[in-house]
């Protein structure tokens, strides 16, 4: 298990986040309502924040990165629902030294990664406010560019997730969507050892019910 | 009854006597110390890997060939090679008092009959190994053959990759144009002076080794080269049992590196169908003798900074012999021959395309690569390369089997006066020879590293680097040096992928700075960086040191 590194405290992304989550939290409460979902397929969008998992790959890529998502939620029972989801993230970097002190050689980056995830929640109560838990598979596409050199590297790893969150009923149709998630997509070996692609990410979104 | 008795004790003691006489032949026989014969084996393919288990079992490569290897083991080690996997046929074991050789013969056979002490085997399409204990074997094969005698033990080391020079492969062309000094001496060539002394080759009637007039010419050799001022010696040797013969050897030391040698050469001898009475061998091989004269007149006027040999062998008609004897000395004493130019008949293009046969074996291409790199633009006949290690009938294969880079500048076609009476300075072609002498000459010359007026760079100094992404890395190498004292337009950067070279240069025109980035590398390997520095006419200098990429990091 990895701890947060202090400096993810001050990441601009994490205080309205919070600050999100402890307002979605906190409304069932001061309402009082206790209402079943009306709806049991949902589609959602959301973007968040990736903190990466491995430091190479924070090095690399000091950027941050805001990955986009799309959600397809269909619940299956009282408490269970299934959901599928493609999420995209870019990012930009510079190549590191292998041998810091030599003299130095630096080569902008590029990186994309499309995921497709495929998981299951169960959901904890059936309140305007649903916390949930769940965990799946995701497909990883990712291309890594060297823009001033002819060298990319394209590839497809598969991985787990787990995630836990929370569902806000803002109307009848819509639902506000808070979710923290750690992913592991182990990508093989590079030139500085085991590289995998997951991390901790923070997701904040909006869901309506179809039907 | 007293004389009885004294009979009597004489013919017990008799019988005691026979008795003790005989005993030892009587008593069970106690095996004799004698060395375990070796086997001959034929082993296929002639791999590396093969070489290190016949090697490590005690065996040793008696011969290299296209697609087999001759080795000689000992009994008791036949079935380790078994273990190892290795398939092999037999060939026997060499009776005390045999000889073997190989023998070159395009026949079904090459033996006019088959007598009973003559042996004969069919190794690969081409090559028989013979093994006979009649020393009057000749007789019976059949013109044309060409022979090699094999030695079973301690002749081969294996295959040791000979040091490259210190040249560029990718830009030899261009370079070896730019070395104006090449170009000179490349022009001196003479048509007439070759004709001069292959004719005086062929008027010494025969130059069959082990006969007066070949150590006549071998004379006549060493008087030539003393006339240049070369230090020129005899090396004396024997064959086949009693008969005696000399190679003729001189040396144009080199300036910077003398140990390190080029070495050219080629048989005096000849031979015919009557060799004893008259073997004028214009085209063999009069002709390469010649070139060495000619190339010894045009070298010796100049300075290198390798030494050049320069070497006429005998006894090459008898199975190469005196090449043989040479090699086997140079090895042994340590000699740091880096590339040898054997030259046999280059007179005789016939009625085909003007060729000139570059032959090497597998660790000799890279000399083949490099004499036709460099020498192609100043010839109009075409340099053809040939990699076959089973091509063995001239001296460069006394070389290969010694661990020698070494080809065989030989001409394309069938002489039809090949070893006969009729192979005489009328039936050559010395336009071609002219061009022979030339290709081989620019090669040599380029290969000893003209002493030219342009300085050296020195002061090369390489760091290298890594830059990584997360899947990829490549290696970026920063060169730099210290400026020339001469006045110079700029600098050219080689690089090699193995010490030595061969070496790629990265600059197609020089650059005038004193620092150079070689980027977008592989990160996994080492890379050796060399500099030359180019004047205002374009003249280039030699190579400075190499450094690694990583050496001062």
């Amino acid at each position: 298990m990895r701890t947060i590194n202090v400096k993810f405290y001050r990441r601009r992304a994490f205080w309205p986040a919070l600050f999100l989550g402890l307002f979605f939290v906190s409304l069932p409460a001061v309402t009082g309502a206790v209402e079943k979902p009306r709806q049991r397929f949902f589609i959602g969008l959301a973007a968040g924040y990736l903190y990466p998992q491995q430091g190479d790959f924070r090095e690399i890529y000091s950027k941050a990165i805001w990955p986009v998502e799309l959600q397809l939620e269909l619940a299956v029972g009282r408490k269970i629902s299934v959901f599928s989801a493609a999420r995209y993230m870019e990012t930009s970097g510079n190549t590191v030294l292998l041998f810091p002190g030599q003299p130095a050689e630096a080569y902008a980056l590029n990186w994309r990664m499309a995921t497709l995830r495929l998981g299951v929640n169960y959901r904890l109560s059936s309140s305007r406010f649903v916390p949930f838990v769940g965990a799946g598979a995701s497909a990883s596409f990712y291309r890594e560019q060297w823009l001033d050199a002819p060298l990319t590297t394209e590839g497809r790893k598969a991985g787990f997730f787990v995630q836990a969150g929370g569902r806000y009923r803002l109307q009848r149709r819509w639902h506000a969507l808070v979710q923290l998630e750690y992913a592991s997509v182990p990508a093989g070996s590079g030139p500085r050892g085991q590289v995998n692609l997951g991390g901790l990410s923070l997701f904040l979104g909006l869901l309506a019910g179809i039907f | 009854m007293a004389r009885r008795k004294k009979l009597k004790s004489f013919f017990l003691g008799l019988l005691l006597l026979g008795f003790i006489s005989f005993a030892p032949a009587a008593a069970p026989a106690i095996p004799a110390e004698t060395p375990e014969r070796p086997l001959l084996l034929k082993i296929a393919p002639p791999a590396e890997e093969v070489i290190r288990v016949v090697v490590a079992a005690g065996g040793t490569v008696v011969q290299d060939l296209r697609s087999s290897l001759l080795v000689s083991v000992p009994a008791a080690a036949v079935s380790r090679l078994r273990d190892e996997g290795l398939t092999f046929t037999s060939v026997g074991s060499p009776a005390p008092g045999d000889s073997y050789f190989l023998v070159q013969s395009k026949l079904p056979s090459p033996l006019l009959a088959q007598p009973g002490n003559i042996h004969c085997l069919l190794l690969e399409e081409g090559v028989w190994l013979l093994w006979t204990d009649n020393p009057d074997f000749r007789g019976w094969l059949i013109q044309p053959f060409r022979l090699k005698a094999l030695r079973l033990a301690g002749g081969f080391p294996g295959r040791s990759a000979a040091m490259p020079p210190r040249t560029d492969e990718g830009a030899a062309e261009s370079r070896a144009r730019s070395v104006s000094v090449i170009q000179d001496l490349v022009a001196k060539v003479s048509l007439e002076r070759l004709r001069t002394d292959i004719l005086a080759l062929q008027n010494f009637t025969t130059r069959y080794a082990s006969t007066a007039p070949c150590e006549a010419a071998g004379d006549f050799i060493l008087q030539r080269f003393g006339q240049l001022g070369l230090a020129a010696a005899a090396d004396p040797f024997v064959f086949e049992w009693h008969y005696a013969s000399r190679n003729i050897v001189a040396v144009i030391p080199g300036k910077a590196a003398p140990e390190h040698m080029v070495l050219v050469c080629a048989h005096y001898d000849s031979t015919s169908n009557y060799p004893l009475v008259s073997a004028p061998g214009a085209d063999d091989n009069a002709s390469g003798t010649a070139a060495i004269l000619e190339m010894a007149r045009i070298l010796a006027a100049e300075k290198f900074n390798l030494s050049i040999g320069l070497l006429c062998v005998s006894a090459e008609e008898w199975g190469l012999y005196g090449s043989a004897h040479y090699a086997q000395e140079a090895r042994q004493q340590g000699a740091e021959i880096i590339a040898v130019v054997n030259l046999d008949m280059i007179a005789y293009p016939g009625s085909r395309q003007r060729v000139l046969d570059v032959i090497g074996n597998r660790q000799s291409e890279w000399l083949a690569d490099r004499f036709i790199a460099v020498a192609q633009p100043y010839v109009g006949l075409r340099l053809a390369k040939v990699i076959d290690a089973s091509l063995t009938w001239s001296d460069h294969s006394s070389f290969w089997d010694q661990g020698y880079a070494a080809l065989c500048g030989i001409e394309d076609s069938d002489n039809p006066y090949y070893h006969s009476t009729s192979d005489t300075l009328e039936t050559l072609d010395l336009a071609f020879a002219t061009e022979a002498v030339q290709a081989s000459l620019a090669a040599v010359a380029e290969l000893a590293q003209p002493v030219t007026s342009l300085a050296a760079p020195t002061g090369l100094q390489a760091q290298s680097q890594i830059s990584a992404s997360l899947f990829a890395s490549v290696k970026t190498v920063f060169l730099n040096w210290q400026a020339n004292p001469d006045p110079v337009a700029g600098y050219h950067v080689f690089r090699a992928e193995k010490s030595g070279g061969p070496y790629l240069r990265l600059t197609a025109q020089p650059t005038t700075g004193t620092s150079f980035k070689d980027s977008l590398l592989a990160s996994d390997r080492n890379y050796f960086y060399v500099l030359t520095a180019v004047d205002g006419q374009g003249r280039e200098s030699n190579y400075s040191g190499e450094v690694r990429d990583d050496e001062n990091n």
